[in-house]
């Protein structure tokens, strides 16, 4: 299949440069999945879409358009390649945009994306997500188990005109648990899942189904604090790699030269303390964000993004490069497995504060990337004494993302589970106020 | 019944072929239908900011275009269904969907549930957006409001424009016979400017739209409104200071501001929520859930507006669904789904985001009816408080409608006066408690200008909301800086 995929994408770009173009890119893809979704032992869903499509970008000279389609007959890929090129024609000049070309490309490595055994099909699917939600549901105090099983299979062709061809597949394959808890006002639905390559890296179904019920159940009875105050405040693991997520957008090309990041000008300048280093990492096998070149073509290699709390680079694509009169350094796709390295203190260390609010949940978009004001709703744990005291829910917590990063220190309880990770976090005092 | 042949003739068969296609392929199911899709989309964009060191404009231009389609078979069995979609117009894929999905689904206890009545009803015309301008008038026309922005105020460092279009055109086929087609076209043009005073940079935008031709928004009048929207938005930002904390009045502006009613009143009143009883308004139809004088619509019949439909994605010609009237819940919006489940029928609500998406119980234009004062007293009979008129997001917690909200656009309310504007606030509360508190409202509804994407398990749709100026006067908290 993949081989028909390396034609038609040859065959477009073809196509665009008899219909006038000097340059172009071409992505085409398909993929299949299943998925089930079953709740208190009862199957609710399922979903089985199959599709194929294709992205072409072309270039006249320095101008440029980009078009997508889902026909990839001869008539279809014609009708694409002569809009763009016509496209074209009215665009601006763009001094930026360009073709990776061969000195920047990667040679493939085998990062074990495709499990070798057959995917779960509907009926295995359907049998796992029904004994899922019977787990949950079973348990004292669910009133709902919600859980999802699906895989999928994808395949995708990059090709341009300099006579890149790279060609990739893929398989997922997930479990997903939510528990519904309480009652009236008291209610929670808390989630826990994996996806991986490859099935036999899963978590066990049953830690899935427990992990979402264990969560639920922890927060019942939650209630605001009373009075608005400053206390230190620390992220879970899974609110850690939020705010990772939040910096990574931040320190991208584009919003750097846009000046719409107020990271703008932290190149290589302290961020964070010393303590930290986050590293992006691409060619873990069987790594979820796994892979050698990103979509432009360009070879991705492990990164330190930021050593000993000093910023190293921008996340760049050939474009963002440009404007910045740096080369590309492969992120046309964004990261691949990023890492917020692990501290030196016990959780049990870092959370051993006489007041604090351990956040397992944000809501909103408060967190402001151009100003770095923040201000997001969350719920979690109040800490007294180093310990657990009660669940909070319906506070906001509001500070700077500067004063965050810098005063961020972690807890050495990192895991690594999906493509963004990152160990418990104390982030600084912050205010929370109450509902 | 008869439907255009385009469709038709992409799979190759006539109007009854087409019918049996889609009854041997949902042979056994109690609901379902073949929802066929084609969709064009275009963007047009323009951003100029100066070179580094330089007062030379460097002007960038995207231009992109896409074509998409296929069609989706859904399966409803007893009220659960599944749901199967390809990039393609053949019936071999179609009868393998419908094969697929019988064996995941099997055979249902139930007929046939009937098919809805064919909508003549049309609030939007069928003219195709992306060949009414050329590529040389966008363009020129993105230029014009680079310019004009840039006159307004010589502060502006980046001014981004975008002009984009789509029409998508549907058939839905059911087992019995049913068969309506529409066309649904959908323009917008964004506006965002950037302000750099003092190395303090602060942005601000602003959009308008609908289910129009262009023609209808690139008029000079609504896009310079639309721009200084947006200028003020960033200049009040600029000077805007830390939001004060904790429980105080606050007053939401016309418009946009609306967006909270649609996150927490709009959302919990879906059925398939009241159907699962996740929502906290599931066993309350009949009682008072809002102050007296809270009257909440959902409407698909306003002419030209985003949320409009002549139908909805399962054929039920839309309507204005009365959600809460004088403080009483009086309805919810349905799919067929939620509407048997609940023993009432559909509200012509079941839409998807296109053929990839089976059909969810969703909103349409959702708005909170004019009441009695002006706005200007509102403020005036509120001693002190927040004015909120724009919000950059929120979220709402489907388990509690706990919601969170931040304000893009805030003013501090002291004696009765808005004073100084205020960055960083942010809004929580509870929906049941915020609507019992409405205590003010104004005579000046708005609707968003076209702006509005509702997203709900991963399906995005266009939306309007509105409300007039109102008042809580409890039930929501300010998170802030200060």
């Amino acid at each position: 299949m993949t081989t028909s995929y390396e034609k038609l994408a040859q065959q477009a770009i073809d196509l665009a440069k008899k219909a006038g173009a000097t340059d172009a890119i071409c992505h085409v893809s398909r993929s299949k999945s299943t998925e089930i979704k079953a709740e208190n032992g009862e199957q609710k869903t399922y979903e089985g879409p199959s599709e194929h499509g294709i992205a072409l970008t072309v270039f006249k000279g320095k101008k440029l358009a980009s078009v997508e389609g889902v026909d990839l007959s001869v008539e279809g890929l014609t009708r694409l390649a002569d809009r763009a090129v016509a496209m074209a024609e009215y665009t601006a000049e763009n001094p930026y945009a360009g073709l990776s070309e061969s000195s920047q490309w990667a040679k493939p490595v085998d990062l074990g994306k495709v499990d070798s055994k057959p995917l779960m099909d509907a009926s295995a699917l359907k049998a796992l997500a029904g004994q899922m939600s019977v787990r949950a549901s079973a348990v004292k105090g669910v009133t709902k188990g919600t859980c999802y099983a699906s895989t999928s299979y994808g395949e995708s062709v990059t090709a341009n005109s300099n006579g890149l061809l790279v060609s990739g597949e893929g398989t997922y394959t997930s479990l997903t648990a939510s528990a519904l808890v309480g009652a009236g006002d008291d209610t929670f639905m808390a989630y826990w899942g994996d996806a991986q390559r490859h099935a036999e890296d899963l978590e066990p179904w049953e830690f899935i189904v427990d992990e979402a019920v264990r969560r639920s159940l922890s927060m019942l009875g939650a209630a605001p604090i009373k009075n608005p105050r400053e206390m230190p405040v620390f992220f879970d693991e899974k609110m850690s790699t939020v705010l990772l997520r939040q910096f990574m957008s931040g320190i991208s090309g584009d919003a750097v030269f846009n000046k719409s990041t107020f990271l703008k000008d932290a190149l290589s300048t302290e961020v964070f303390n010393p303590n930290i280093t986050i590293t992006d990492d691409p060619l873990v096998v069987r790594g979820l964000g796994s892979r050698y070149c990103d979509s432009q073509g360009v070879a991705m290699q492990k990164r330190e993004l930021v050593t000993q709390g000093v910023l190293n680079e921008w996340l760049l694509t050939i474009g963002s490069g440009k404007k910045l009169g740096l080369p590309s350094n492969g992120f046309a796709s964004g990261t691949s497995n990023l890492t917020l390295s692990n501290g030196f203190m016990t959780r049990d260390d870092l959370l051993n504060v006489e007041e604090g609010f351990l956040v397992t949940g944000l809501m909103g978009t408060g967190a402001n990337i151009m100003t770095g004001d923040y201000s997001c709703g969350a719920q979690g744990f109040l800490i007294k004494d180093g310990k657990i005291d009660r669940p909070i829910k319906g506070v906001t917590i509001a500070g700077h993302l500067s004063d965050m990063y810098k005063q961020l220190t972690q807890a050495d309880d990192l895991k690594m589970r999906g493509a963004t990770n990152a160990p418990t976090c104390y982030v600084g005092p912050m205010k929370v106020s109450a509902a | 019944m008869s439907v255009t042949n385009d469709f038709l003739d992409r799979f190759g068969v006539n109007a009854a072929a087409a019918t049996n296609l889609v009854a041997d392929s949902l042979k056994g199911a109690d609901d379902g239908e073949l929802f066929c899709e084609e969709i064009w989309d275009e963007a047009v964009s323009r951003s100029s900011q100066p070179k580094p060191g330089s007062t030379e404009l460097d002007v960038q231009t995207n231009s992109s275009y896409s074509e998409d389609g296929g069609f989706g078979l859904r399966r409803v069995v007893d009220g659960n269904y599944g749901y199967q979609f390809a990039t393609d117009f053949s019936t071999c894929a179609v009868k393998e969907a419908g094969s697929n999905l019988n064996a995941v689904f099997g055979v249902s206890p139930h007929t046939l549930f009937p098919a809805p009545q064919v909508s003549a009803q049309s609030f939007y015309g069928s003219a195709n957006p992306l060949t009414e301008m050329s590529y040389e008038d966008k363009f020129a026309l993105l230029e014009q409001v680079d310019n004009y922005a840039r006159s307004q105020d010589s502060r502006v460092r980046r001014v981004t424009v975008a002009l984009i279009g789509s029409m998508s055109k549907v058939l839905i086929v059911r087992p019995d016979g049913f068969m309506c087609e529409d066309i649904r076209p959908l323009v917008q043009l964004r506006i965002s400017v950037q302000i750099e005073e003092n190395g303090r940079t602060e942005a601000g935008s602003s959009a308008l739209g609908g289910r129009t031709t262009y023609a209808d928004i690139i008029a000079d009048v609504h896009w310079k409104h639309h721009v200084g929207v947006a200028l003020s938005a960033a200049n009040s930002m600029l000077k805007a200071v830390p939001c004060p904390s904790g429980e105080m009045p606050v007053v939401l502006g016309p418009g946009w501001a609306g967006v909270l009613l649609h996150e927490a009143i709009g959302h919990p009143l879906e059925g398939d929520a009241n159907a699962e009883k996740t929502s906290n308004f599931h066993n309350k139809m009949g009682q008072m859930v809002a102050a007296k004088g809270v009257t909440i619509v959902d409407s698909g019949m306003d002419q030209n507006a985003r949320g409009a439909l002549n139908f909805d994605d399962e054929g039920t010609a839309t309507e204005k669904t009365t959600l809460i009237e004088d403080g009483r819940l009086v309805g919810l919006m349905h799919d067929r789904i939620s509407a048997r489940k609940l023993g009432t029928v559909s509200t012509g609500s079941g839409r998807r985001e296109n053929f990839r998406f089976p059909v969810l119980p969703r909103m349409r234009n959702t708005y909170l009816e004019n009441g009695q004062m002006t706005p200007a007293d509102i403020i005036s009979q509120t001693p002190n408080g927040i004015y909120i008129t724009d919000f950059s997001g929120g979220s709402v917690q489907s388990a509690t409608g706990q919601f969170v909200f931040n304000a893009k656009f805030a003013f501090l309310i002291e004696n009765g006066k808005l004073t100084k504007s205020l960055k960083g606030a942010t809004l929580m509360g509870d929906p049941y408690k915020a609507l019992m508190h409405m205590d003010m409202i104004g005579n000046n509804l708005e609707y968003d200008a076209g702006v509005g994407m509702c997203g709900k398990q991963g399906q995005s749709l266009p939306v309007n909301l509105g409300q007039p100026t109102l008042r809580l006067m409890g039930g929501v908290a300010v998170g802030g800086t200060a």
